[in-house]
């Protein structure tokens, strides 16, 4: 055997994961394509903020730091790579810019992987590529100390808060309708891009035409390559203003299931975003996952999914400076990805409904601002059934809601302790009857029903048909009209609970029990916003559920000050992203997510702005309370 | 720093008057061939090539997948002393190719690179007298070998007088033990040639530290 040094490489890699899960012959065939790379003690691997390096290293001899300098000079190791330990994961999978300055702090040895190689293990070994997703998630844990700990820095690199024009690919590539097939697949290859665009004759889009269109549109069905590409063509166009935000792209592509968005400025095509740039631009795969539910054909498989998108999305993009009703919003497209699937799935095993249906979700899913796992409110409306079939129909959907309901607990999503969900006969209704229970409620205004519909009347439909949930909406507008006293009921309830600041700005913490010496962020914080701006887009009929999208309607309408909704607006982010740090730092220690923190642990910007949110809550509450003559709560 | 700018200065200017011109590659940017080789016996006139092994580097990139391996039959059936440190006997080499078939090929896999090995001149003797056997011509001029140049930063470091007196310092052995360089096998051609290769590696970056940056730069010193 003349391959000594082959044979000493594989040796070696043979112990490193993830390159241990490699046959010999896929080893050998991996050493061959290695290069033997040498550092000095002091010199850098990876320099943060640098372009990405072109390799992956095993360290074979010697060691290094993975470290970061704060703004003050001060160095914060996270981590010391020694022998068989890899160096520059992120960039090397993610093809990310360095995160960390990445030294040698001896003479080192490392076997270098050329990053395309690294690509391909990826696409052909699973085991490789699940090893690298583990590693992500342990990067994000680090990255995420590593955030705590430097705030100093101040330079979160804000991939996707970039605007799209940022990563738009430049030109577009055009043709007009009646350009041929032939032609048009000829320029895609030449181009070497997946899509095309057709234009007009005032350069305005109108359809867009890719590989799947020509696979699945032309070859499939076995149509003549001089066919115009106006009759094969994905429309309409789906678009976005050039200086809207990538997340907002991201956003739209999980929401409409596409690939491939057409970047506009001033309504004129200008380039093309593919879901790849944005995976590229994201280091973790949102539309990845989006994808995988789709694709998943069996609820259980379907966890794994939605264990990813909780546990790495989520504080991958706070790491990333996303704001927290961002990754909400974001978070919340996920899991009514997850819901429609289990849906779907179970419309195969119990057969089609009988009546059209939507799904509904209430609360904080109805108004997108889940972020860690929250109880599960829903419920169906259905069609109303025709006469003497009320009993079957109700039947099938009370069915249907037990079993989504189960899966979903199933799925890592709990059950809701006060009944609020579809598996309860009270949230399965016919549309008829839901109308009569809002009239009710309206109408005799007791604690329960107010409560009630504090969490109902928050309801979005996630599945089935939409248009059911939209007629619930505009009902609940009109009969709203009509009921002022309901509305000083939810005005007191909306104020009941003081922000936790007390005399002189001191923060007011638990006395005793489990929370002794920390605040509850959501009831005195979170949850008063969203109590106070529910408030006002009831009595302006105001449609949308999302508490920052209520402020920004509301603004506009000029239904409250500009500066109010502002603070408001400000305010709720902030402890919005208080809340999911702190629940994701106590996910972290193996303990159960709570409300509470202990502000002493807090930074001092941290409570700061604590407190000036707390003062917007206590001020906003103080308005209310005059506008509908209330009493000062509590005391 | 200033003598060493003085010397170099000078070295420069009388090369200049020559008519010499000087290879002003980076050494980083060079491409190497790390080789050894390995003999019946070290003498010129009778002993002839049983192993030639070799690796490539890119600039101070070891390059694993690029490598040169092959036994070689020898004409004469002289085994000279060598057998016991090399080990490989006859029955190892009687169905291996002819130096005639090997050496062209081993040629094509040198061409245009710098060429580099430890002790590299006796290596370059019996190449260069294989070549004429055969009416070939090696296809590079520079060599460089690391036992000198690792001679040179030491002394350049210490004291001349205590590097020239301890020359045992600049074996193979003493150096892959000081920069703790672990062979994967020893006198064998490829393995040999694979850790020249690191140490050539160590060394490119403390000539760079002397300041020693370019082809020419060597070449000023005498090392290649």
């Amino acid at each position: 055997m003349d391959d000594i040094v082959l044979g000493s490489v594989t040796e070696f890699l043979k112990r490193v994961p993830p390159f241990q899960f490699l046959g010999e012959e896929q080893l050998r065939q991996l050493a061959r394509r290695i290069e033997v790379h040498y550092f000095p003690r002091g010199s850098a691997l990876i320099r943060r903020g640098e372009r990405p390096p072109d390799y992956l290293w095993v360290v074979v001899r010697g060691g290094v730091k993975k470290a970061l300098r704060s703004a003050t000079g001060e160095e914060h190791i996270f981590e010391v790579a020694s022998e068989g330990d890899l160096v520059g994961v992120l960039s090397s999978v993610n093809g990310l810019e360095g995160q960390l300055d990445d030294i040698a702090i001896e003479d080192t040895v490392c076997y270098a992987i050329p990053r395309a190689v690294v690509q391909e293990l990826i696409a052909t070994e699973p085991a490789v590529a699940r090893f690298f997703v583990g590693a992500l998630r342990e990067w994000v844990r680090t990255s995420l100390t590593a955030l705590e700990r430097q705030e100093e820095t101040g330079e979160g690199s804000l991939l996707l808060s970039a605007p799209c024009r940022s990563v738009a690919r430049q030109p577009l590539l055009t043709c007009t309708p009646e350009t041929n097939v032939r032609e048009a697949a000829r320029r895609m290859s030449a181009e070497r891009v997946n899509s095309v665009v057709v234009v007009d004759a005032q350069g305005g889009g109108i359809g867009i035409v890719t590989d799947w269109d020509l696979r699945e549109r032309v070859i499939a069905l076995g149509r003549a390559l001089e066919t115009p590409v106006r009759e094969v063509m994905s429309t309409p166009l789906v678009t976005i203003d050039a200086d809207q935000l990538l997340l907002e792209a991201l956003r739209l592509m999980i929401g409409r299931r596409i690939n491939h968005l057409v970047v506009t400025e001033e309504g004129r095509p200008i380039g093309m975003l593919t879901a790849f740039d944005l995976l590229v631009q994201q280091g973790t795969s949102a539309l990845f996952l989006a994808r995988a539910i789709d694709r998943e054909t069996r609820t259980e498989r379907l966890a794994y999914v939605v264990e990813q998108a909780q546990r790495q999305l989520l504080p991958f993009l706070l790491s990333r400076g996303i704001r927290a009703g961002e990754v909400a919003q974001l978070v919340s497209e996920i899991n009514d990805r997850v819901i429609a699937r289990v849906l779907a799935l179970l419309e195969q095993e119990l057969g089609p409904p009988p009546v059209p249906y939507c799904w509904l979700v209430f609360g904080s899913e109805g108004r997108r601002e889940q972020t860690i796992r929250t109880d599960q409110d829903n419920g169906i409306v259905y069609s109303d059934p025709p006469a003497g079939q009320e009993e079957l129909v109700r039947g099938y959907f009370l069915r249907l809601g037990q079993w989504a309901v189960e899966r979903l607990v199933a799925l890592g999503f709990p059950p809701c302790p006060g009944r609020y969900s579809a598996d309860n006969p009270a949230w399965v209704l016919p549309v008829e009857e839901w109308k009569r229970r809002f009239r009710a409620w309206m109408a005799v205004p007791e604690p329960q029903s107010v409560l009630n519909s504090l969490i109902v009347f928050d309801f979005r439909g996630v599945h089935g048909e939409l248009a059911l949930a939209t007629e619930l909406r505009s009902y609940v507008r009109q009969e709203l009209a009509h009921s002022p006293r309901f509305l000083f009921h939810v005005a007191a309830l909306s104020t009941a609970h003081p922000p936790p600041l007390g005399f002189l700005g001191r923060f007011v913490v638990e006395r005793s029990g489990e929370h002794k010496n920390q605040l509850d962020l959501k009831i005195g914080g979170t949850g008063a916003i969203v109590n106070l701006v529910r408030l006002f887009a009831l009595e302006r009929g105001i449609e949308e559920t999302n508490t920052l999208a209520r402020l920004l309607a509301l603004r506009e309408a000029r239904a409250i000050e500009s500066q109010l909704a502002d603070d408001l607006a400000q305010a709720f982010e902030f402890l919005l992203g208080l809340r999911v740090r702190v629940q994701l730092e106590q996910l972290q220690r193996g303990e159960r997510p709570s409300n509470f923190v202990d502000p002493r642990q807090l930074s001092s910007l941290d409570r700061t702005l604590l407190k000036e949110a707390f003062r917007v809550i206590g001020r906003t509450q103080a308005v209310v309370r005059e506008r509908f003559h209330l009493e000062q709560a509590g005391e | 720093m200033s003598e060493q700018n003085g010397w170099r200065t000078r070295l420069a200017a009388i090369l200049r008057q020559l008519g010499i011109e000087g290879d002003h590659r980076h050494l980083f940017e060079v491409r190497y061939t790390v080789l050894d080789a390995e003999m019946t016996g070290l003498d010129i006139e009778q002993d002839e090539l049983l192993a030639i092994g070799a690796v490539r580097m890119e600039g101070p990139r070891i390059l694993v997948g690029e490598r040169f391996y092959s036994l070689i039959r020898p004409t004469v059936r002289r085994w000279g002393p060598s057998v016991p440190i090399h080990g490989i006997r006859p029955i190892d080499v009687a169905e291996a190719p002819e130096l005639r078939l090997v050496l062209p090929e081993f040629f094509a896999f040198l061409a245009g690179t710098v060429l580099v090995g430890h002790g590299v001149e006796v290596d370059r003797k019996f190449l260069e007298r294989a070549a004429r056997r055969l009416g070939l011509r090696l296809p590079c001029s520079l060599w460089i070998d690391t036992g000198r140049v690792a001679r040179w930063l030491t002394s350049h470091h210490g004291t001349f007088v205590e590097a020239a007196a301890d020359r045992g310092r600049f074996s193979l052995e003493e150096l892959l033990t000081a920069y703790d360089i672990e062979p994967p096998a020893r006198h064998h051609a490829l393995a040999d040639a694979f850790v020249a290769a690191q140490l050539w590696q160590r060394l490119l970056y403390e000539l760079i530290n002397e300041r020693i940056e370019t082809l020419r730069d060597l070449r000023l010193v005498g090392l290649c």
